[in-house]
C-alpha cells in the first residue's frame, strides 16, 4: 500500500507534465496536421533558459556569462516566452514556406529542427548536466500523507499549474475570437480562410501556445528531477507525443488524459513488474504501437487521421527556388560533366576504376577507414532510401535491420562459437561471408514482421510506429543482457579472412566493402528499374492510383521493408566485423535520423545520393576538425547538419543529386 | 446481347449515412454504359466500391460469370476492371512512360532472380510491355511525351494518360470517371473519340459523365442514380424522357 501510494504520487505528478506537453502536440497538429517533434526540443531549451536566468553566471559556448539570477517566479516566465517566441520563429520560417508542400516534408523539417536545436544547446551549455538551482519551494520538507506517502510541495505546485493552464487553454479556444479561429481551421482550413480567418495568424498562435505549454513542462520537469541536460527533452518528448495520441490527437482534454494514463501505466509497471524499471520506456512505444494498431484515434479522437500524403517530394517541383549562387555552381557542374559526355558504361567503369584505385593510392590508415565508414553509411542508407526515397515510407526505425545483423554476427562468432565451443574464428573464417547472408535475411524478415502492423498507416503514424520499433529494439538490446552484454558491447569479433588471407588491415577492409557496395548497388539497381521499382514509385507518387492500377500495394510495402531491411542486416555484419565492436550505442534514433539526412542530402530515390551524401557528410565530419571553434564545440557540426536538412527541405527537396533521376526501366 | 458485368443489390454505407443503396445494374459486353446523377448522387461510390476501393456492405459483382466483391483492388485490375479518375490521379514524379507501364503491372510475370541477373525473359518482357505501353501512348495521342514528367504534362494529356494507363492492364471493362470534366468543346470531341475507338477495339465502357450532349452521342444504354438508388435504366431516349429524370436534375415543375 505504501509503494501504491507513491507511485500514484510519482505518476500524478509525471502525468501533469506529460499532459501540458502533449497539449502542444494536439494544439499544432489539431490546426496544421503536423507533429512537430521539436516541441520534446523546446521542452529542454525551456528548462535550460529558466535555469541560466536563476543562476548568477553560466557558461555559454566555455565562456562564463554573468545572469541576473532571478527567483523562479521570475525566470520561468521569462523563460516561457522566449521559448514561445522561438516557436514563433521556427514556424515563421521552417514550416510556413512548406505548408502546401507534401507530407513528407514538414514532417523531415520536424526531425532536422530536433538535431539543430538539440545539438545547438549541446554546444552553448556543454554536454554535461546542469543542476536545478534551489529555490524557496523546493527548500520545504515534504509532507506526509496517510502516514507514509512523501510528496513535495512542488510536486502539488506542479500539478496544480498543469490543471490552472489546461483549463485556462480550454477557455480560450472555447470563447476567444481567436480560439474559435482555431477551430474552426482544424475543421476545414480552407473553409475557415473563405470566412475570413487569417490562417496565418492562426497557425502562428497554435505554435506560440504550443511552444509555452512546452516549457513550462519542460522547466517543472527540470525542477522535479533537480536537473537539464541537452536530451532531457528527447524521452518526454515522445511519451508526451504518444500521449497525445492516446487521448487522442487534436483533443485538449484527450491531452490530458492521455498523460495520465500513460504516465500511471509507466510508473506502475517499472513499480511491480520483474525488471520493469529497465523497461520503464519501452511500456511507452509498446502502447503506442498497439494503440495506433488499433484504434488510431485514440480514447477521445474523432476521426482517423491519417490520410494519404499528397503526392512526394521527388519530381514534383516542390519547394522553393534555390539561391543563385547555388543554381551557379549546379551549372558549373552539369556544364562541366557535359564537355565530358561519359556514356553510362565509361561513368560506371571510371568511378569503379578510382574508388579501387583509391584502395592502392591513399597510404593513410586514417583515411581508408573514413573511407570504409563513407561506404558503410552509403550503404545503410542506400537500404533506408528503397523504403523512404523510392516507396515513400518514412521509416526510423531502419537502425533495427544494422542492428541485427551486427548482433547476429558477433553473438555468433564471440559468445557462442568462441566462449562456448572455444572454437577459433580463424577456422570458421568462412562463416563471415555466410552470415552475410543470414544477417541479411533476418533482416528481411524482421522488416516483413515491423512493416506489417504498420500497412494501414500512413505519413506521420507511420514515423511515428516505426520510431517505436526500433527504440524497443535498442532498449531490449541494452537490456537483455544475457545476449547482448548490454551497453558494454560485444568485443573481440574477428576481422574477415580469405582462407589463411586476413583481411583486417584497412586497405582490405575497404575493398570487401566496396565489393559488397557494388554488388548491393546493381541489385538496388535492377530492382528499381524494373516493375518493381515502379510499383514502389507509384505508391510513393500515389497509393490509391497504384492500387487502382493493381499494384498489390501491402505485397510491394512488405517487399521494399524487406529489401531495406536486407542491405541494412548484410551492412550490420560487415560493420561488426570491420569495428570488431558492437553495441546499443551504435543503433540509437540519432543514427537513423543521421542516415535519413544523408539520402535526403544526397537525393531521395536516386541510386547515387545516399552515396554522395554519406561521402559529403563524413568528410564534413572530418575536415570540420580543423576549424578552431568547431573544434572546441564538435556538436556544432551536427546543429549544422540539422540545419542543412532544413534549407534542403525548403530550398532543394530533391537534393543534390537531383538531376541523377532513376529511369524505373531498363536502361536502352 | 452477352451480360458481360452483373451487379445486384449493390450497397455501400458510411457509418449511418447509406450512399448507394440496393443498386442493380446489367452491362452488354461491348456497349457504352452511361451512369448519370446528379452530384452527391452515389455514382463516384459506386466506381469505388466496383474497384474494390470501398468495401460494400452489401449486394454482388459478377463480371463473366466471376464473383468479384470483397476482393481487393489488385484482384479486381487482374479479373479485368480497370478505371481512371474524376480528379486526375497519375504518378507526377514518373514520365509519362513509366506512368503507362505502371498500368501494366500485372503482366509481369519476371521473378526476383530474372531481375538480378536480368534474364531474357525479363528483358523479353520489358520490351514487349514498353512496345504496348508506346502503342496505346500513341492511340491516345500523347506519343510524343513519353519521357516527360506526368506533373509537367497539361491537363487534357493527363486525361489521356489516364486513359493510357488504364488500358494497359487489357481491361475488359473500362471505368471512365468523369473523364470530360474540366475540358473545353474541342477538347471533348477529340476524348469522345478517343472512347469511340476504345469500344470499337471490343472494350466495355462504363461511362460517368455531367455532359448529356456527349451522353447522347456515346453511350448505348443510360442509368440514373439519385440519393444512391437507381431511378431509372434504359436506352437514352427513354432515360432521357422520364419524367423523374429532368425532376432530379432541375427540380420538380411548378
Amino acid at each position: 500500500m505504501e509503494l501504491f501510494g507513491q507511485l500514484l504520487a510519482n505518476a500524478i505528478m509525471l502525468g501533469a507534465i506529460y499532459a501540458l506537453t502533449a497539449v502542444a502536440y494536439t494544439l499544432v497538429y489539431g490546426v496544421v496536421q503536423l507533429v512537430n517533434f521539436a516541441f520534446g526540443e523546446l521542452f529542454m531549451v525551456g528548462a535550460f533558459i529558466c535555469v541560466s536566468l536563476m543562476l548568477p553566471s553560466v557558461s555559454l559556448f566555455g565562456v562564463s556569462v554573468a545572469m541576473p539570477g532571478l527567483p523562479l517566479i521570475l525566470a520561468a516566465p521569462l523563460a516561457i516566452l522566449l521559448v514561445g517566441l522561438i516557436g514563433v520563429l521556427v514556424e515563421r520560417f521552417a514550416y510556413r514556406p512548406l505548408r502546401n508542400a507534401p507530407r513528407l516534408a514538414p514532417l523531415i523539417v520536424a526531425i532536422g529542427l530536433s538535431v539543430l536545436l538539440q545539438s545547438l544547446a549541446q554546444s552553448i551549455w556543454g554536454a554535461e548536466e546542469l543542476s536545478f538551482p534551489e529555490f524557496g519551494l523546493s527548500k520545504l520538507p515534504p509532507l506526509v500523507l496517510f502516514g507514509s506517502i512523501h510528496v513535495n510541495v512542488m510536486e502539488i505546485v506542479v500539478l496544480a499549474v498543469a490543471i490552472v493552464s489546461m483549463v485556462v487553454l480550454t477557455i480560450f479556444v472555447k470563447s476567444t475570437r481567436l480560439g474559435r479561429a482555431m477551430r474552426a481551421t482544424a475543421e476545414d482550413p480552407i473553409a475557415a480562410r473563405l470566412v475570413g480567418i487569417s490562417i496565418d495568424r492562426v497557425i502562428a498562435a497554435a505554435f506560440l501556445i504550443g511552444s509555452l505549454f512546452a516549457a513550462l513542462a519542460g522547466l517543472l520537469y527540470a525542477q522535479a528531477y533537480g536537473f537539464v541536460h541537452p536530451t532531457m527533452g528527447f524521452l518526454p518528448g515522445l511519451k508526451a507525443l504518444t500521449a497525445a495520441v492516446l487521448g487522442g490527437i487534436g483533443s485538449i482534454p484527450g491531452a490530458a488524459i492521455g498523460g495520465m494514463l500513460l504516465a500511471l501505466i509507466e510508473t506502475f509497471g517499472a513499480g511491480y513488474l520483474p525488471n520493469g524499471s529497465a523497461y520503464r520506456d519501452a511500456f511507452g512505444f509498446g502502447i503506442l504501437i498497439l494503440l495506433l494498431m488499433f484504434r488510431p484515434q485514440g480514447l477521445l479522437g474523432r476521426r482517423e487521421l491519417n490520410e494519404a500524403p499528397a503526392g512526394s517530394l521527388v519530381g514534383t517541383g516542390a519547394g522553393k527556388t534555390p539561391p543563385q549562387w547555388y543554381q551557379a555552381i549546379v551549372r558549373l557542374v552539369e556544364s562541366w560533366l557535359l564537355r565530358f559526355k561519359p556514356g553510362k558504361t565509361v561513368l560506371t567503369l571510371g568511378v569503379l576504376f578510382v574508388a579501387v584505385a583509391a584502395a592502392f593510392l591513399i597510404t593513410s590508415d586514417y583515411w581508408l577507414r573514413i573511407l570504409i565508414f563513407v561506404l558503410t553509411y552509403g550503404l545503410l542508407a542506400s537500404g533506408l532510401n528503397i523504403v523512404v526515397g523510392f516507396t515513400g515510407l518514412l521509416d526510423l526505425g531502419f537502425v533495427a535491420f544494422w542492428a541485427v545483423g551486427s548482433y547476429l554476427t558477433s553473438i555468433l562468432f564471440v559468445l557462442v562459437l568462441k566462449q562456448t565451443f572455444g572454437i577459433a574464428p580463424a577456422d570458421v573464417w568462412w562463416l563471415f561471408y555466410v552470415n552475410l547472408l543470414i544477417g541479411g535475411f533476418l533482416a528481411a524478415l524482421l522488416g516483413v514482421a515491423l512493416g506489417y502492423p504498420t500497412l494501414k498507416l500512413r505519413g506521420d503514424y507511420l514515423a511515428i510506429m516505426t520510431l517505436g520499433f526500433g527504440e524497443i529494439i535498442r532498449i531490449t538490446a541494452t537490456n537483455w543482457i544475457d545476449l547482448t552484454r548490454g551497453p558494454m558491447g560485444i568485443r573481440g569479433i574477428p576481422s574477415p579472412a580469405l582462407f589463411d588471407f586476413p583481411l583486417g588491415q584497412p586497405r582490405y577492409l575497404y575493398l570487401v566493402g566496396l565489393a559488397l557496395a557494388v554488388v548491393i548497388f546493381a541489385c538496388i539497381g535492377r530492382l528499381v528499374r524494373s516493375y518493381v521499382g515502379r510499383a514502389w514509385v507509384s505508391i510513393r507518387e500515389n497509393e490509391s492510383a497504384a492500387e487502382a492500377m493493381g499494384v498489390d500495394t501491402p505485397r510491394y510495402k512488405l517487399f521494399a521493408y524487406a529489401s531495406g531491411g536486407f542491405v541494412g542486416g548484410v551492412v550490420g555484419v560487415f560493420y561488426a566485423h570491420s569495428q570488431q565492436y558492437v553495441s546499443p550505442l551504435s543503433f540509437t534514433l540519432f543514427e537513423n535520423i543521421l542516415i535519413l539526412m544523408l539520402i535526403v542530402m544526397g537525393g531521395l530515390g536516386t541510386l547515387i545520393g545516399p552515396f554522395i551524401g554519406a561521402a559529403f557528410w563524413i568528410i564534413f565530419l572530418q575536415v570540420a576538425q580543423d576549424i578552431p571553434f568547431i573544434q572546441s564545440h564538435p556538436e556544432l557540426r551536427f546543429a549544422l547538419l540539422g540545419l542543412a536538412l532544413v534549407c534542403l527541405m525548403i530550398y532543394l527537396p530533391q537534393g543534390v543529386a537531383a538531376r541523377a533521376r532513376v529511369k524505373l526501366m531498363v536502361p536502352r | 446481347m452477352m451480360e458481360l458485368l452483373k451487379v445486384e443489390g449493390l450497397t455501400v454505407r458510411f457509418g449511418g449515412l447509406v450512399a448507394v443503396k440496393n443498386v442493380n445494374l446489367s452491362i452488354a459486353a461491348g456497349s457504352i454504359q452511361a451512369l448519370i446523377g446528379p452530384n452527391g448522387a452515389g455514382k463516384s461510390t459506386f466506381v469505388n466500391a466496383l474497384t474494390g476501393m470501398v468495401r460494400s456492405s452489401g449486394g454482388t459483382i459478377v463480371l463473366n460469370g466471376k464473383a468479384l466483391h470483397d476482393q481487393k483492388p489488385h484482384q479486381i485490375v487482374a479479373a479485368g476492371i480497370c478505371r481512371t479518375f474524376q480528379n486526375i490521379r497519375l504518378f507526377g514524379g514518373m514520365t509519362v512512360l513509366e506512368n503507362a507501364l505502371v498500368g501494366a503491372h500485372r503482366h509481369f510475370k519476371s521473378s526476383m532472380l530474372d531481375l538480378v541477373f536480368q534474364s531474357s525473359r525479363m528483358k523479353d518482357e520489358e520490351a514487349q510491355w514498353i512496345a504496348e505501353a508506346a502503342e496505346e501512348l500513341e492511340f491516345v495521342g500523347i506519343a510524343k511525351y513519353r519521357d516527360t514528367m506526368a506533373s509537367t504534362l497539361p491537363y487534357g494529356h493527363q486525361r489521356r494518360l489516364e486513359i493510357a494507363r488504364a488500358l494497359l492492364s487489357k481491361p475488359e471493362l473500362l471505368l471512365l470517371d468523369e473523364p470530360m470534366a474540366g475540358m473545353n468543346s474541342a477538347e471533348k470531341d477529340q476524348l469522345a473519340q478517343i472512347i469511340t475507338r476504345v469500344r470499337q477495339r471490343g472494350i466495355t465502357i462504363l461511362l460517368i459523365e455531367h455532359d448529356m450532349q456527349i451522353i447522347r452521342q456515346l453511350s448505348d444504354r443510360v442509368a440514373v442514380l439519385h440519393h444512391g438508388e437507381t431511378l431509372t435504366e434504359g436506352t437514352v431516349n427513354d432515360v432521357f424522357n422520364h419524367i423523374a429524370v429532368k425532376e432530379a436534375y432541375l427540380g420538380r415543375a411548378a
